[in-house]
């Protein structure tokens, strides 16, 4: 894979321009460029192609019939499977007022016509770079999350286990007001944050009963390994807080590190939350699963001892819709 | 086209091969293509952006004239360049007296420019459109 970043691979480019004369000297230039070239005369026509053809980069025509360049560039920004595809917005040489649209709308780069040879071509190669390293690491963290999922799969009771917190993490980050990069660390998070379980043997992972005291040690260091297993990819910068920290409890009880109250991120706060109720909602072989209730009067309990905070619990809660019942009993 | 009668001086635009060839990249072969393209598409473009100005519709009037303005510039900077991008900013601010007049200007120019892209495609290497 590290070859893969170095070596400059064919790119499929999409042109979108309802002019056929720009169509053709787009597709001219970049063929002989060696990229596979798919153009659109429209802008739902663009969208339709990049659906089907996936391309590593965008040339968007502002102004075309039916849907502009600018409101494609939207949708595609707006798009998870889209996002992070390079777009460059054509504009007319003195059309700031598009650029400044463009910007609004997420474009990455913008070309003026007359669009001159060696500058699109320049263009677009450096963005097929930009493209094919950002598959590159999309490609790494698919292996960390199929690491993690593995993980989850040797034992058969946590089944779900990861995509159940991705999804509790998520809810709960959005009820106490957190914007999309803290949503998105915590759904990356809840698939990655046991990632260093790779390190603890099967025996102790799978034990059908309590810890000894050295069983529990090898236990407490998954988040540490997991940490610098995640350490060298740069994208998951925002995730590893939560994959060392989600055991750290706000009165100092946690581990690896005993953090205390603000010093545990809070993203590994939520985290932590949610990974408690998981566990305690799911059957293990030592005992029965407790019902929501059950276990929202436990993470209240928790919370009053200081291990957590009130407020956070009190809005997971909320958020399954448990709030009133558990604070009743 | 045939009755638009032709008042440009093809050097007044200041078209000449190889300031044509020098915005793509020295590519013969590419020059001519767009050259058979525009050749195809330029009276359709036309004729959509006259449809604009009779109907008096400003921003028909912007888009038909911006398209037609990127076109052209695979050729050329001034002339029906110009004359494009000024219906395609009389279009943008509602201003549409007089665009008629702009209109016929930019049909004589794109005539022009025709026949020194004919020239070019029949010598290969074009000529300046003096002779």
């Amino acid at each position: 894979m590290m070859e893969g970043l170095h070596t400059t691979r064919r790119s499929r480019v999409l042109v979108a321009d309802d002019t056929e004369s720009v169509r053709s000297l787009f597709e001219r230039l970049l063929s002989t460029d060696g990229h596979e070239v798919v153009s659109a005369t429209d802008g739902r026509a663009a969208l339709d192609a990049i659906q089907r053809e996936r391309p590593d980069v965008i040339l968007l025509d502002v102004e075309m019939p039916g849907m502009d360049g600018l409101e494609v560039c939207r949708r595609l920004k707006a798009d998870p499977a889209t996002r992070l595809t390079p777009v460059v917005m054509v504009t007319g040489q003195t059309d700031l007022s598009d650029r400044i649209r463009g910007i609004e709308a997420g474009a990455d780069e913008f070309l003026s016509k007359p669009v001159h040879p060696q500058e699109l071509r320049v263009r677009v190669r450096s963005l097929s770079r930009v493209k094919h390293l950002i598959d590159a690491l999309d490609s790494a963290e698919a292996a960390f999350v199929t690491l993690a999922l593995t993980i989850e799969a040797r034992d058969p009771s946590t089944n779900g286990h990861c995509e159940r917190l991705a999804r509790h993490a998520v809810r709960l980050g959005r009820a106490l007001g957190l914007g999309s990069e803290d949503l998105d660390a915590l759904h990356r998070g809840g698939y990655l944050h046991d990632v260093g379980k790779i390190g603890v043997p099967d025996a102790i992972l799978l034990k059908p009963g309590p810890l000894t005291p050295e069983e529990f040690a090898l236990m407490k260091r998954h988040p540490e390994i997991g940490d610098s297993l995640c350490a060298p990819l740069q994208s998951l910068r925002r995730v590893r807080p939560i994959v060392l920290c989600h055991h750290e409890r706000l009165d100092g009880s946690g581990y690896p590190s005993a953090l205390r109250g603000d010093d545990v991120p809070l993203l590994a706060q939520i985290v932590g939350i949610v990974d408690v109720f998981d566990a305690l909602t799911s059957e293990r072989p030592y005992r029965v699963a407790l019902s929501d209730e059950e276990a929202g009067t436990y993470l209240l309990r928790q919370a009053q001892a200081g291990k957590f905070s009130r407020r956070h619990v009190e809005a997971f809660l909320d958020t399954i819709g448990n709030a009133e019942i558990c604070l009743a009993s | 086209m045939a009755n638009v009668p032709l008042h440009v001086d093809h050097t007044a635009m200041n078209w000449t091969p190889e300031r044509m060839l020098s915005r793509l990249d020295g590519d013969t072969e590419l020059a001519t293509q767009l050259a058979a393209i525009f050749i195809d598409e330029y009276p359709r473009m036309l004729e959509r952006l006259r449809g604009a100005v009779a109907a008096g519709s400003a921003d028909d009037v912007r888009r038909a004239a911006h398209a037609l303005k990127g076109s052209v510039s695979n050729f050329i900077d001034g002339g029906p360049t110009a004359t494009a991008f000024e219906l395609e900013n009389m279009g943008r601010n509602g201003q549409l007296d007089g665009t008629p007049a702009v209109l016929d200007r930019l049909e004589q120019e794109i005539v022009a420019l025709t026949v020194c892209l004919q020239d070019f495609q029949a010598k290969g290497t074009g000529s300046t459109g003096e002779s």
